[in-house]
Formats: C-alpha cells, sequence, structure tokens
C-alpha cells in the first residue's frame, strides 16, 4: 500500500516538475560556461578531443569538440562540481560557485605512478546521488586484478583475495564474508558501456529439478548464480562503479547491486602487459588508435590467461582469451557522440583425465564462445532548451556453450525407460506387451512409444552428457534528458525506456539412452532425459521509468533530491512497480551532508525459473534381471510432472539507506547505514506441488514358464521433485564505512581505512517439508510433514576493517601499499521455531494437503513424519579477531615500463581457532600466502 | 730418585691397568659368573565382573634384548614363579576361561617391566571379551574391478562345541565406516561401555528357526544374486546367489532376491531403511560386529533414547546406536593397510589386531585361519580376539572354504 502511495507522490512530483516551468516566467538565474580541455603533450599543452565534461549536481553533460572546445548553457548559478575525465588521464574535479557566464581552461594530466595523488584505491562515487564506489584504472592495475571479482576488496566490507581464476566467480553485493550467496549474485547486474550483461538463457545445469539448480556441468556461470566475471577481464577497463545503495531508475532487473564498468576508449599507446601468479599467467596488448581528425578513435585489444587450479593437478585448468574493439566518434560539432564495440571471448574450464583416476575416469569442459556487439551514445541539442539530450545504449549478445561431461559410473544398476510420455508401461523388449492372467495388458504405449523399450543399466558404464546452450541476450534502452528550473529549484529529468530479451536457442541436455547420468539418490526413482533449448520460449522485460534530479539552494545550503520510479513487464504478464529516491543535504557547507535513500529493486526470473523441465520417474513394476534366467523380464512405469510454478511472483528488494560525509580539507569520512529486506528471493526447491501421488504396482510371472504376469503388491507413493519457487527472504543491515585521509606529504602516505559490519537473516516463508524415514522401497514410504514456515533461519554477520597505507615517491614512480584486513568477528547461528511437531501433512494417498492435528502424533502412520529434533546449529559459531597483512608495489622505469608485485597473507599468518559449536574442531584460518608479478611495456 | 721414578712407573702402570680392566662391559645378566636369579609373584586381576577366576591363563615373560622366554600357567589367586634371570620383561598373559555358560578370551600385559627385586609382586589387570560362539569366518568386502562392491558378503562359523542360534544375531558395522585417524566424538559419560553404528540388522528367526551345529556356517550378503552376471561383475569371484540373508534395502533396481531378509533394525534413530540404496560397508575395509542381547535384556535402540547419540564431532543431526561392548559376540577391525592401525575403531579388548588386503575392489577378502579339526570335519577356527593373528589375508572369496557344514535350513545347495 505504502509503495502505491509513495508512486503517486512521485508520480505528482514529476508533474510538478514538467509542467510548472512552462507556466512561470523565470529570472535570470542560470549561466553559460565555455572552455577548452587541453592535455599535457611533451611539456606543452594542446587540445583534448572527446574528454567528457559532466556538471553535477544537475547531471548536465557535454563532450570536447576537434579542438578541444566545449558551451554548456543554461547551468543554475550557485555551486556546481565539473567533473572532466578521458581515458588514461587524472579525472578532474571542479568546485565552482557560478554566478555568471565563465570561461574555463581545464588541462588533464596523464594517469601515471608519478603523480603525487595517485588513485590506488577506491572512492566514494561523485557522479551518482547513491552510495557508490567507484574503482580507476590506478587501482586496478596496483592491485594486479585478473577479474572484477578481485577488485571486490576494494569496497566497505571486502576483503583481500588472491586474485586466481579458479572456479566461478561471481559478485556479491553486501554480503557477510565467507557466505557467497547465488541469489545475491543473480540479482546483481553488471553494466558494460551502459548495457547490463545477462545470465538469464543459462541453462547449463544437468538436472535442476532433482538436484536444486545449483551447478553449471562442467564449470561456468551457475544458471542461478551470477555471470562468470572470469569472463570481463580488466586489461581494457578505465573504471569500476560499485552502486550497494540505491540506483537510479534505469538499471532494472536488479536485486543485489549494480556495478558499472568503463572500457578504454580514446586514444592510448600500445601496453603490452605479461603477469603471473601461483595459479595464473596472463598476457594482454592494447592500443588506442586515433583514425584521424573527425574520424574517431579505435580501441584495439586482446588477451590471453591460463590458470592452473592446482599446481598439483595441472590436469584442471582454465583458460580464456579475448579480443576487444571499441569505436568511438563525436559528430555534429561534438553534439553526437558513440562507442561502438565489438568482444569476442572464449573461456573454458577444463577437467583432463587423471591417469591415476581409475575410478571415475572423469573428464569435463565447459566452453564458452561468444561475441558481444554494444553500443551506447547521446545526443545533444544544438540550442540548449528544456531537452538536453537524448541518451541511448544497446547490446546484443550470442555466447555459445558447452559443457561436455563424461564419468565412469559404478554401482549404476538402474531404470532408464526410452520414453518421455505419462503413464507409458515399458518392457525391456520393443514393443513387447505383457498381459495378466485375466489376459489384459499391463504395457501401456502411446503413439511413437512402440519401438522403445525399458533399460536395466549395467553396475558400470561410462556416462556422457553434453548441454549445448545458444544464450541470445538483447538490451536495448533510450532516454531524453531534460532539465528545467522552477524558482530556485532545479530540475534535471530524465525519461526513457528499455527492453531486454534472453532467448536460448541450444540444442539442450543430451546423451544417448544407454548412457544417461547417474540417478540421483535421494529422489526415489527419478530419472533423467534429454531436454531442446530451442523449443523454450524467450523471456523479455519492458521497462519505463521517470525521474526527477531536484537540486534546491538555500544560502550555502542544498538539498538534492533524486527521485524516480520505474515500471517493469515481464513476459507471463508480470509486472512490477519500483520507486527510488535519494537524498542528500548540507548540515555544515562544505563540512557535513546528511543522505538517506529508499527504493524497490526487481529481479525477473531467469529461463530456469520460468521453464523447468519436467521431473521424469522409472518405477520398475518387474526386475528379474538379478535372477539368471535366460529371457528375464523387466518392465517400467514412466510418470512425468510439470514442475512449472504458475505462481511464480517477481522477487523484490526493499533498501533504506542513511548516512553522512563529512569534509574536511582533503579528507572525507562517508558512513552509511543500510538495511535490505528481499522477498520473492528464487530458489528450485519443494512446494505442496511437488509431491504428486502414484500407485506403485509390483508383477511377478504368474509361474516360472509362464509370462503372464500377477499384482503382487501396490503402494502408494509420492514422486517427489522440486519446482521453482519463491520462498527465500534475506533480511539484512550493516553499517559501511569509509575514511580517506588526505595525504600527509611529510611521510609520503595517504591512508584509508574502510569496512562494515553486516548481519542478515535468511530463511524460507514457506513450510519445511519432511520425509527423512521414507524408504527407497515402494512398502516403506512415508507421508510428507510440512513445518511451519521459518522453522529454521539462518543467522550471520561479520564486521571487517580494512586500512590501506600508500606510500608513494613521486620522482621514483614508486608506489607501496600495505593493506591490513581485520576480520574483528564472523559468527553464525540458527535459530529454531517449532521443529518437532507438523502443522500439516500430504497424503502418500492421495497427494492432497491436510491439517495435522496433534493427537495424532502417537499413530504409527504419523510417527515417521515426527522429525528428531536436534539444535546442533543453535550455538553461535563466534571466530576471534583475524589479521591479515598484504603488500602492493608498483613502480615505473622511465615512462616506458610499470613493475607490480604483490604478496598476499605475506607474514603466513594461519592462526588456528577452536570452534564454539564443535570443540574437537580447530579452524586454519587467512587466505593461502599468495603472490604475483605483472610487467607492462608502454611503447 | 731413580727408584722412585721407576716406582712412579710401575704404578702408573698398574693404574692404566685397572682403569682399563674396570672398563670391561658386562651387557646381560648371563654374563657374570654368577647370576643371581630372583622370584617373583603375579596376581592377575580379571576387570569383567563376569569372569571369577584366571587360573589356567597363559603367562609369557619375555626380554627382547636377552632373547630369554619362558612360558607358565596362571594359578589361583597368586603365582610363584622362580629362577628369572633380571632384566626388562615383557609379560604378556592371554587364555580362554570359561565363566559360567560362556567362554571369554582374555588378556593383560606389562611392557618393559624392570625385574631387577627378588619376591617382587607384579598384579596385571586382564579383560577381554566373549568368545563366540559364533565367529566371522571369512570376509569380502573389497569388491571387484571395475569398482563393483555389491559382491559383499560376510561369513559367520558356530566355533563353539555347542549347538548354536543364528536367530537374532545382530550385524553391524563401526563408525567411521571407513577407517580414519580423524575420529568421532562419543559422549564422555559413556566412558568404555559401548561401541557405535548408523545402521544395525538381525537375523530373523523365532529363536530356534536357523541352528548351527559345531563347524556349520552360513553368509549374509550385501546382494544375494549372481555377481557373475553381465550386468553385474563377470569377473566377480563369487556368486551370492547361495548366500542364506541378505541385506535387502528395498531397492527396485536391485530386486529381492531368494535369501531371507534380513531385519532391518535401526538407521538414524528410526527403523525405515532410508533411501541409501545399499548396504554397503565400506570397500576400504570397516569394523564388523555380531553381537546377541543376553537373556533377560531388551536391546532398542529406537525406542530407547539412552541408546542414541550423535557425533559430538560434528554438528550434523545424525544418530548413532550403541552397541554395549559386553554384548559382542565377535568383532574384526578390516582397515586399508597395515599402517592403518591408528584408525582403528573397535577396542583392543574385543579385537587386539587390524586385518585388511591392501587395496579396493582386488576381488580379495579376509579368512580366519584353521586351528583343528572336528570329526565331522568341519574346521575349529582361531579366536583369540585378535585379527592380525586369526585372520589370513588376501585370500581368494570361497564360501566355506574350510568346508564347513551346511545348516539344514539352508537352501544354498552348497
Amino acid at each position: 500500500m505504502y509503495q502505491k502511495i509513495l508512486a503517486q507522490i512521485l508520480a505528482v512530483l514529476f508533474i510538478i516538475g514538467m509542467f510548472l516551468p512552462l507556466t512561470y516566467a523565470q529570472e535570470k538565474s542560470t549561466s553559460t560556461i565555455r572552455g577548452v580541455v587541453f592535455e599535457e603533450h611533451d611539456d606543452d599543452i594542446i587540445p583534448l578531443q572527446s574528454a567528457s565534461i559532466l556538471v553535477l549536481p544537475y547531471g548536465i553533460s557535454s563532450v570536447s569538440s576537434l579542438s578541444g572546445a566545449f558551451v554548456i548553457e543554461d547551468i543554475p548559478n550557485g555551486p556546481i562540481n565539473i567533473h572532466v575525465s578521458y581515458l588514461g588521464k587524472v579525472n578532474l574535479d571542479t568546485l565552482i560557485d557560478l554566478h555568471q557566464d565563465i570561461n574555463l581552461d581545464l588541462t588533464l594530466v596523464s594517469n601515471s605512478f608519478r603523480l603525487k595523488e595517485i588513485d590506488v584505491t577506491a572512492k566514494g562515487s561523485t557522479k551518482t546521488e547513491a552510495s557508490a564506489i567507484y574503482i580507476g584504472r590506478n587501482a586496478i592495475e596496483h592491485l594486479q586484478a585478473n577479474s572484477l571479482s578481485d577488485v571486490m576488496s576494494l569496497i566497505p566490507g571486502g576483503l583481500t583475495a588472491n586474485p586466481d581464476l579458479t572456479g566461478n566467480k561471481q559478485i556479491n553485493i553486501r554480503n557477510t564474508i565467507n557466505s557467497s550467496s547465488n541469489l545475491n549474485a543473480f540479482g546483481t547486474s553488471i553494466v558494460i558501456n551502459g548495457s547490463p550483461v545477462s545470465n538469464n538463457a543459462n541453462l547449463q545445469s544437468l538436472n535442476p529439478v532433482h538436484s536444486g539448480g545449483s551447478a553449471s556441468l562442467s564449470g561456468g556461470a551457475s544458471p542461478n548464480g551470477g555471470v562468470d566475471v572470469r569472463n570481463i577481464p580488466l586489461y581494457n577497463v578505465e573504471s569500476v562503479e560499485i552502486i550497494g545503495g540505491v540506483p537510479d531508475v534505469k538499471y532494472g532487473d536488479v536485486i543485489s547491486g549494480t556495478v558499472i564498468i568503463n572500457q578504454m576508449a580514446g586514444k592510448q599507446p600500445l601496453i603490452m602487459e605479461a603477469s603471473t601468479n601461483p595459479n595464473v599467467y596472463s598476457f594482454t596488448v592494447s592500443k588506442g588508435l586515433r583514425l584521424g581528425e573527425a574520424k574517431g578513435a579505435l580501441n584495439l585489444g586482446a588477451e590471453y590467461s591460463y590458470n592452473t587450479n592446482d599446481p598439483v593437478q595441472s590436469y584442471r585448468f582454465f583458460k580464456r582469451s579475448s579480443f576487444n574493439a571499441l569505436y568511438s566518434n563525436a559528430w555534429l560539432d561534438s553534439r553526437l557522440n558513440s562507442h561502438t564495440g565489438l568482444v569476442l571471448h572464449y573461456g573454458e574450464d577444463v577437467r583432463r583425465l587423471n591417469p591415476d583416476d581409475e575410478v571415475t575416469k572423469t573428464r569435463s569442459s565447459g566452453r564458452d564462445l561468444g561475441f558481444t556487439l554494444n553500443t551506447s551514445g547521446d545526443f545533444r541539442p544544438k540550442k540548449s532548451t528544456i531537452f538536453r539530450s537524448l541518451a541511448y545504449a544497446g547490446r546484443i549478445g550470442l555466447t555459445d556453450k558447452d559443457s561436455h561431461y563424461e564419468q565412469q559410473y559404478t554401482a549404476a544398476n538402474a531404470a532408464y525407460a526410452m520414453t518421455y510420455q505419462d503413464g507409458t508401461i515399458l518392457s525391456n523388449t520393443a514393443g513387447r506387451r505383457l498381459f495378466d492372467v485375466d489376459g489384459k495388458e499391463i504395457t501401456r504405449f502411446f503413439p511413437g512409444d512402440e519401438e522403445r523399450y525399458a533399460i536395466y543399466l549395467p553396475s558400470t558404464y561410462l556416462g556422457i552428457h553434453d548441454i549445448e546452450g545458444k544464450e541470445f541476450n538483447a538490451f536495448l534502452s533510450a532516454s531524453a534528458n531534460f532539465f528545467n528550473q522552477l524558482g530556485k529549484t532545479s530540475h534535471s529529468w530524465t525519461i526513457g525506456a528499455d527492453f531486454k530479451t534472453d532467448k536460448n536457442f541450444g540444442a539442450g541436455k543430451q546423451f544417448v539412452d544407454s548412457l544417461p547420468p547417474y540417478r540421483n539418490l535421494s529422489y526415489p526413482n527419478s530419472t533423467f532425459r534429454n531436454r531442446a533449448y530451442k523449443d523454450i520460449p524467450a523471456l523479455s522485460q519492458l521497462g519505463i521509468y521517470l525521474e526527477d534530479n531536484i537540486v534546491m539552494n538555500f544560502g550555502k545550503h542544498f538539498l538534492r533530491i533524486k527521485a524516480g520510479l520505474r515500471y517493469d513487464r515481464f513476459s507471463g504478464s508480470k509486472q512490477t512497480w519500483s520507486p527510488r529516491i535519494n537524498f542528500s543535504g548540507d548540515v555544515l557547507p562544505d563540512r557535513l551532508v546528511l543522505r538517506g535513500a529508499y527504493g524497490l529493486l526487481s529481479k525477473s526470473p531467469s529461463l530456469l525459473y520460468l521453464n523447468p523441465e519436467p521431473a521424469y520417474f522409472d518405477y520398475v513394476n518387474l526386475n528379474e534381471m538379478g535372477s539368471g534366467r535366460e529371457d528375464p523380464l523387466f518392465m517400467t512405469t514412466t510418470r512425468v510432472f510439470s514442475t512449472e510454478n504458475e505462481g511464480l511472483k517477481i522477487a523484490q528488494n526493499k533498501k533504506m539507506e542513511a548516512g553522512f560525509d563529512l569534509i574536511f580539507g582533503g579528507t572525507i569520512l562517508k558512513l552509511t547505514l543500510f538495511q535490505e529486506e528481499l522477498r520473492n528471493g528464487y530458489g528450485i526447491g519443494y512446494t505442496t506441488n511437488s509431491f504428486q501421488p502414484v500407485q506403485y504396482d509390483l508383477y511377478e510371472r504368474v509361474s516360472p514358464s509362464d509370462l503372464r504376469l500377477e499384482l503382487v503388491e501396490s503402494h502408494p507413493v509420492l514422486a517427489k521433485f522440486m519446482m521453482p519457487h519463491n520462498n527465500n527472504r534475506l533480511d539484512k543491515w550493516g553499517l559501511e564505512y569509509q575514511l580517506n585521509i588526505a595525504r600527509i606529504d611529510a611521510i609520503r602516505t595517504q591512508f584509508s581505512i574502510y569496512g562494515a559490519h553486516i548481519q542478515q537473516e535468511s530463511y524460507s516463508s514457506d513450510f519445511f517439508y519432511y520425509d527423512g524415514q521414507s524408504s527407497t522401497g515402494a512398502s516403506e514410504r512415508t507421508h510428507i510433514g510440512l513445518y511451519a514456515p521459518k522453522m529454521t533461519s539462518s543467522h550471520s554477520k561479520s564486521t571487517v576493517t580494512a586500512i590501506k597505507a600508500t606510500h608513494n615517491i613521486p620522482d621514483l614512480g614508486f608506489v607501496v601499499t600495505l593493506t591490513t584486513d581485520i576480520t574483528w568477528n564472523e559468527s553464525d547461528w540458527v535459530v529454531y521455531g517449532n521443529d518437532s511437531i507438523p502443522v500439516k501433512y500430504i497424503s502418500k494417498s492421495d497427494g492432497q494437503l491436510y491439517e495435522f492435528d496433534k493427537t495424532q502424533i502417537e499413530e504409527p502412520e504419523f510417527q515417521s513424519i515426527i522429525r528428531p529434533v536436534s539444535r546442533s546449529m543453535e550455538l553461535v559459531e563466534s571466530l576471534p579477531a583475524l589479521v591479515n597483512f598484504n603488500i602492493n608495489v608498483t613502480k615505473e622505469i622511465g615512462d616506458f615500463m610499470r613493475l607490480s608485485f604483490f604478496a598476499n597473507n605475506m607474514f603466513r599468518h594461519y592462526p588456528i581457532a577452536q570452534s564454539d559449536r564443535v570443540k574437537s574442531n580447530y579452524y586454519k584460518r587467512n587466505i593461502p600466502f599468495f603472490f604475483g608479478f605483472r610487467v607492462g611495456v608502454k611503447l | 730418585m731413580k727408584q722412585y721414578i721407576n716406582m712412579l712407573r710401575m704404578n702408573l702402570l698398574l693404574v692404566i691397568l685397572l682403569f682399563c680392566f674396570s672398563c670391561k662391559k658386562i651387557n646381560q645378566a648371563q654374563e657374570v659368573n654368577d647370576i643371581a636369579y630372583v622370584s617373583i609373584n603375579l596376581e592377575a586381576h580379571p576387570v569383567s565382573e563376569n569372569v571369577q577366576s584366571v587360573a589356567g591363563l597363559q603367562v609369557v615373560l619375555e626380554d627382547f634384548s636377552s632373547g630369554e622366554r619362558s612360558e607358565f600357567i596362571l594359578e589361583e589367586g597368586v603365582t610363584r614363579i622362580d629362577s628369572i634371570i633380571p632384566g626388562m620383561y615383557s609379560i604378556n598373559i592371554s587364555g580362554r576361561i570359561e565363566s559360567g555358560q560362556e567362554t571369554y578370551y582374555l588378556n593383560g600385559s606389562k611392557v618393559n617391566y624392570l625385574i631387577l627385586k627378588n619376591e617382587d609382586y607384579i598384579q596385571i589387570d586382564v579383560d577381554g571379551a566373549k568368545v563366540g560362539p559364533l565367529a566371522f569366518s571369512e570376509l569380502f568386502y573389497s569388491g571387484t574391478d571395475p569398482f563393483y562392491f555389491r559382491n559383499q558378503f560376510y561369513e559367520i562359523t558356530n566355533n563353539s562345541e555347542e549347538m548354536a542360534y543364528a536367530d537374532g544375531l545382530y550385524f553391524a558395522r563401526l563408525v567411521p565406516i571407513a577407517a580414519t585417524t580423524n575420529m568421532p566424538v562419543w559422549p564422555a559419560e559413556d566412558g568404555n561401555t559401548y561401541v557405535y553404528t548408523d545402521r544395525i540388522w538381525r537375523v530373523p528367526g523365532n529363536g530356534n528357526q536357523y541352528p548351527l551345529l559345531p563347524g556349520e556356517s552360513f553368509s549374509i550378503a550385501q546382494f544375494a544374486a549372481n555377481h557373475k552376471l553381465p550386468q553385474y561383475s563377470p569377473n566377480s569371484p563369487i556368486d551370492a546367489s547361495t548366500s542364506e540373508f541378505e541385506f535387502n534395502m528395498d531397492n527396485p533396481n536391485f530386486p529381492d532376491q531368494p535369501a531371507v531378509d534380513m531385519e532391518h533394525i535401526f538407521f538414524n534413530g528410526n527403523a525405515a531403511k532410508g533411501t541409501t540404496p545399499q548396504y554397503l560397508t565400506s570397500v576400504f575395509g570397516s569394523a564388523f560386529v555380531i553381537f546377541s542381547v543376553p537373556e533377560g535384556e531388551t536391546y532398542d535402540p529406537v525406542g530407547n533414547p539412552e541408546l542414541q547419540t550423535r557425533d559430538l564431532g560434528t554438528t550434523a543431526p545424525t544418530l548413532y546406536a550403541k552397541i554395549p561392548r559386553s554384548y559382542i559376540v565377535d568383532a574384526v577391525e578390516a582397515v586399508q593397510n597395515e599402517s592403518m592401525i591408528a584408525g582403528k575403531r573397535i577396542p583392543s579388548v574385543l579385537d587386539a589386531g587390524i586385518t585388511y588386503v591392501d587395496a579396493t575392489y582386488n576381488s580379495l577378502g579376509v579368512r580366519r585361519r584353521k586351528i583343528g579339526e572336528r570329526p565331522n570335519g568341519g574346521p575349529i577356527l582361531m579366536d583369540t580376539n585378535n585379527s592380525t593373528v586369526d585372520f589370513e589375508r588376501k585370500v581368494i572369496p570361497t564360501f566355506r572354504y574350510y568346508g564347513q557344514g551346511i545348516p539344514a535350513w539352508s537352501t544354498s545347495g552348497n
């Protein structure tokens, strides 16, 4: 209800913002800035084309022309921040109190480690009202990051991680440490050059309805997780911005956080880099070419990395290579700017056959081969009016994924019937019909099944499975930006729309009938079937949004409100409204700024959740295969159940924030208190519909020499499978802080202290389904006991601080950073609700849901659904403080070479902590000692 | 002066000679001309309340450095042993004792005990477990290449002189299922009363349904099928369709065989079998026990929570059953190899040793040694509660290898 009220308030706000300015005459309260952007060049300065000029807090932008000139008209008088940026240059932030038209000459200096102020740590982002972190090129280089996940150590709450490329890497935003969450990563949006990448068409899981859909077969991104960021190399990344707070409404399909990656665009010397660490060696080459006057710039880059998962297991490795081209140009006197990029990438997780692995003979490979076309740009009218710019972005990506897995299965005797049709009863001879004593046919064939039969799989066989996915992702967005004033209130408002579609054209899950995957023992009678993905309909989502960035100045004080409303409509007629607001105002001018935010974020279900595969079961009705007969009979009944959840809702996360910025000279303290409530979180698990009644019949021959059969047993059982659901909930609160102290010139050192305290609780809003005493045999199946929702809730909390001391000697081009990660505490525990008496049960007789009467507890029929109580996780596991010391060194040699070295856990500090929960357990803590070296040559 | 110097030389020579002779080392008591033999008074104290007398047990005194070894038989009360050469001795007491209706195999020892003093009084605790009447005679757990483990079986022989009944005999493997040095943590208050298992089976019967004459045997198979069939494991050394019993887990993929199903008693706090597809004891070797409940006592690990416990070394909620050590009829500690003695799960009072086949899936088993033959041709098997000694290792699995008798009720046809 409150969301609707808020939406209405915001709508009124927009109307006021749009129409009132047209009805009121405006006094002259704006000015024009004209200027030229220069760059340093051989002790001289020359005009710099295509530099980006952004006037904050209004968000009005421009781009320098061929002569470096720019004009921005109708900027409200008052304090403004002019932010100028260009590839390879140090960002220029200039505060101006604007009262009249001015001319500015702005000179950008080249980014290097010979500057006094080097940005090798993260900073609070100045470009957005949302609480966000900005990480520049120097920080990425100094850290020797190999993938996007490595730079997450620079944000509050992050800890140093060893930059290997082992295993799927995904991004979690605002999580307690050591609690990586697929759901969090699934809800994190990664935006490259204005367009989000997508994991929505990923279906590389072998059997989600009987395993929860977690892992991708043979490596790579999990279908229920986030993008595998190992496939996003950082060599051509200019900056990374991470929004943990409430993002602008233009960012859709997100619930956790937004990571914005800006790639290098513009002139750049040829740079070749080589790096190595105990797991990885890597080579990159990149160059930015100016194609001539008015012909724009072309950035080219290529990268190859090879990661050995474990130095003593050379048969397990990951390799990636990518080629990147980005063309940027400006037309219409730099009023139309665009960046158009092509990315080809190849990534492969491989497990070769280990000659010593005679038991499983496992080999696997998970390959990604894809290309992406992306474009973004903006157009500004010649004459400044209320309409200021039109921005657009688009992306088309096609990724061919081939997951191959083979393993020699043992103890694999099981039934596999070749049919896909519910109710088919097959024998072990194609087309053979079996009858009862009355001559009534027991076997049942549907059209197409006549030549099919049931297989009794051998005890040992080599299973070979492939999943071929062809993921197509497309994104298109356009927004118009307007600016006007209402009295002393400035409105920079945006109206826009985006469209996103995800489709999988792959051949899907494939194996031959005689070599299926190993059955899942936890789901009696369950089995596998092939599935083509190209038949699955596309997921589409259309978003429309409105946002107003309101700036009010009161004397020396300001108040900024950025309020917006986003409407999303998804495939399947699902829709959400997402109001978001960020506001800030200063209490003490230039000293103390208070901030607040509120917003709803929505994330669509992916194809995995929208179109789950059916659940297949093969019930063995007759099995003479162990009898030693010459003509043994084997007969199965196949049941097929839809696992689709038609009531699936859209996941939403409510974010709230309050904080302040305290500024003293060059020292800034940012502190943010946040709270989040995730509802309708996706998962694959049990629901009340995932237990379906089946009558399980067992037959025998009438006599050894007679082929006629008689029914000897018949039992009601429940077919058990998993379905997509919305039952995951996550409540979270925390405190983030970041203190960047101005460089102390006397000791040539700059200190940064950042960290976070995060506490979270996760639980299911659905029942807990218990059948722990049910057996494989038909006669010993039980009902399903349903225990009250929130039977258990998992809690965790962590408090971490990172202290960075950056010592640099500009004359030598030398920088050393000592990072001390302190984990003050990490704790987890489980709170138990009613975990001893069910509240309902699903009857195995009819699959219906019934209330459970406590008086039934003594009845033998129901004793089996009374779960044994063991609250072993109730005791808080609390680990003491842990310190980790790391060092990063970078040295520039002349202006042509750069050397970097790092050592993580440099003192090899591995403290032992005793478990509070299990006194006999001890934890060896801290990340493994790790080191690496990188050399870069600039030509 | 010269005389003085000569005297000095003589004295110096004497001192050197004296010094040299005084350095002569005496390594053994026998090396001296006059050995002073000593006597000791040895008393063995039975730990078990069920054992009243230890007379008749064998005492072995052994001085490993000298090789001196002597054997005696314990008398009632204090046994005086004369003419012992002083030295560092290992004193071992072992042997069978009949007490009431039961036979116990007891042992006790003192290692590196210095016997110097005459009339020394030495007390040694002797403890042990019941012997038989039933004993594991052959165990095959390692499986067959390539990685086939459903042909496991456990053969049990009546190794006593009396008729014995298989009815109600319990079978279990102890946890950890495979030997490891990472041992579970059991409740301290249990002391040395129990051993612990995850699952318990019982031979069905009304008490006298499955009699075994001395020297007769029966076997329990994991899956009593012909494992040599192509869909199973043609390389299997045995066809288990002749087994008298099987551990049927009601898995439709492994159809019930003609063999009699063992009764399932306990798993994770319940009588239900759960969804495990088969009863697999580790192919590395498990700690096997068979036990019976003494008359007048009840054993209900499902209904009696006192007989259940979690592994306190984990947070896992899995419930294990406690088996009173006094119930154990036979126990065999099978481990991966000789080095895994550190992972022993069975207390040495029940099985002082280990046995092993050194590899998995090698189609080899372990077999109790034969020490004699009965008038009917049946074997008398070695049972000293020490599987290192009692078992031959790495044998080709064979049912009734020693020609054990086939019980009248058996349908094995062997």
